[in-house]
């Protein structure tokens, strides 16, 4: 099963371009793919454990009842190894720097968060990451250690322990930029060297 | 009834292997809501 999800960033712009004003013009230009296990949410501000680099999209619309009422954005992907792709999202920039682990488990709750390197993270606050399905803002730091605060963006807080290792990946406000869109598939794609995926989102209006 | 769906989200997957076979992989989800299991199947897809 494929499910998808216009992000929170989407539909708040979306909703504010109705009154127009309040909406920001990024545009969704590049597509990355991700072999994480956590499936598409409307609160997600990244992909599950992006692989790879982002590749542009080719955006037009499509008459579906109305005429123009659909943005489709397509792009392809090639796979330089075998692999199991399980999402892939749309975002506003080609970067996806902002990626580290957690260098300890993060124990539910907890508002320090220690990861293996924050270097390609800002040095200003707050930011956005992500582990798994929970978005974190990440108001202060200093090194490796950063000051958090849990379940952010509304996504879900995580009620078990997060181990050690796991990918902890920007969003808003990191190099990594705003994710609009973000597919997640249950079984996963089995990928083979020199395999090429072409995927297309529509984004309708009905 | 009072469903009105603002918008929908569609992802097709066209997998183009090494050799030129191609497998199609398509599904249809609602985005209006995430935690309603709106996803509706299609056949094809994986």
């Amino acid at each position: 099963m494929i499910t998808t999800a216009l992000t929170s960033q989407v539909r708040n712009n979306l909703a504010a371009v109705i009154v127009g004003s309040g909406y920001t013009a990024a545009q969704p230009r590049y597509m990355q793919w991700g072999t994480g296990i956590s499936p598409a949410l409307g609160t997600d501000v990244t992909i599950s454990s992006p692989a790879g680099n982002r590749v542009a999209v080719s955006g037009t619309f499509a008459s579906t009842l109305t005429t123009n009422d659909t943005l489709v954005l397509t792009a392809a992907l090639t796979s330089n190894g075998p692999q199991v792709i399980t999402n892939i999202g749309l975002f506003n920039g080609q970067a996806s720097s902002a990626d580290t682990m957690l260098a300890s488990q993060l124990n539910p709750g907890a508002t320090t968060l220690v990861v293996t390197d924050a270097s390609s993270f800002p040095s200003s606050y707050p930011f956005f990451v992500q582990a798994f399905s929970e978005v974190i803002t990440v108001v202060t730091g200093t090194g490796n250690t950063w000051t958090v605060q849990r379940a952010s963006n509304d996504s879900p807080v995580s009620t078990n322990v997060i181990p050690a290792g796991t990918r902890v990946v920007g969003g808003n406000n990191t190099a990594n930029g705003k994710l609009f869109l973000k597919s997640s598939f249950t079984d996963g794609v089995v990928l083979n060297p020199g395999d090429t995926m072409v995927i297309s989102a529509s984004i309708e209006f009905i | 009834m009072n469903d009105i769906v603002a918008n929908v989200s569609v992802v097709s997957i066209e997998i183009i292997r090494s050799d030129g076979t191609r497998e199609i992989l398509g599904a249809v989800t609602l985005s209006k809501e995430d935690d309603d299991n709106n996803s509706l199947d299609q056949p094809g897809e994986k």
